[in-house]
C-alpha cells in the first residue's frame, strides 16, 4: 500500500502530493483535490499456491479520488480517476511486487449534493496479488 | 377555529434573523440563516450544510436553482449569492430552504 501511495504521490496527478495511506480524519477544503488509500473492507485473502510453503495473497485496497468543490465535482472525479488507474497500470515498481496481478475490480462516482457546494469522490476498489513463504509473509517472493 | 399565529416577531434583525434578497424579484425577506459543519461523502471531507428558514408566505415563490442574496457575514455589507436545493415547508407556516453557493 506504501508503494501505491508513492507511485500516486510522484504520478503528477491533479492530487499533487495530497495522497493520504490510513487517514481517519475527514479531509478539509484547503487538501483538495486528494487521493486517500485504505484496505478495502474485505481485506486479504490468503490462501495456498501450487507451490508447497507458499501462499497467494490478495489484498483489497480501495482508492477514493476526492475533488474539490464546484459545479464540474462529478467530471473532475472522474478525470481524477482516471489518472489513478493509468499509473497504477503502468507502474512497473507495482508490477514487480504483485507479480499476480494489478487489478482494478470496481470503481462507482460517489457525488454529494447536500452540503455547501456540489462534492464528488471517484470510488475504486482495486485487488493486489501477490505470492509469500508460509514461513515468512512479510517477504514478497 | 384554526389557530393562526404571527411568525414575525421570530424573525428580527435585532435577534437571530438577517435580510436575504430573493434576486429574480428584488424581494427583501427576514430568515434565520445557518451554515452549520456537515460531514460530506460518507464522512471523507469537512463541508456546510447552509440553509434558511423563514415564513412561507415570504418564501412561496422560490424554486430549485433560485438565486437568493445573503450578507457573507451577520451585519456584514458584503452580500454572497446561494441557489436554491431544498425547499421545506413544514405546514406550519415556516419553510426551510437548503442552499449551495451559486
Amino acid at each position: 500500500m506504501a508503494l501505491v501511495q508513492s507511485e500516486l504521490a510522484g504520478g503528477s496527478t491533479a492530487a499533487g502530493a495530497r495522497v493520504f495511506l490510513d487517514r481517519v480524519d475527514p479531509l478539509q477544503k484547503t487538501e483538495l483535490p486528494a487521493i486517500l488509500i485504505d484496505e478495502s473492507t474485505d481485506g486479504e485473502t490468503i490462501g495456498p499456491y501450487t507451490v508447497h510453503g507458499v501462499d497467494q495473497r490478495d489484498l483489497g485496497i480501495t482508492i477514493s479520488c476526492v475533488v474539490t468543490y464546484g459545479s464540474t465535482a462529478g467530471a473532475s472525479a472522474r478525470a481524477l480517476g482516471l489518472e489513478v488507474e493509468k499509473l497504477l497500470a503502468a507502474s512497473t515498481a507495482l508490477a514487480a511486487l504483485a507479480k499476480l496481478g494489478v487489478q482494478i475490480t470496481n470503481s462507482r462516482l460517489v457525488i454529494s449534493g447536500e452540503q455547501d457546494r456540489l462534492m464528488a469522490s471517484r470510488e475504486q476498489q482495486w485487488r493486489l496479488m501477490y505470492l509469500v513463504a508460509a514461513t515468512a509473509p512479510d517477504t514478497i517472493l | 377555529m384554526p389557530f393562526v399565529e404571527d411568525f414575525t416577531p421570530f424573525l428580527q434583525e435585532s435577534e437571530f434573523s438577517t435580510t436575504a434578497v430573493v434576486v429574480s424579484t428584488g424581494a427583501q425577506v427576514q430568515v434565520i440563516f445557518d451554515n452549520g459543519y456537515a460531514a460530506a461523502l460518507n464522512g471523507l471531507a469537512e463541508a456546510s450544510d447552509p440553509g434558511m428558514l423563514g415564513r412561507t408566505v415570504d418564501l412561496s415563490g422560490l424554486v430549485h436553482g433560485s438565486e437568493i442574496s445573503l450578507p457573507i457575514s451577520p451585519g456584514s455589507t458584503t452580500m454572497e449569492s446561494w441557489s436554491v436545493v431544498v425547499i421545506q415547508p413544514d405546514g406550519t407556516g415556516m419553510t426551510f430552504v437548503g442552499l449551495r453557493k451559486a
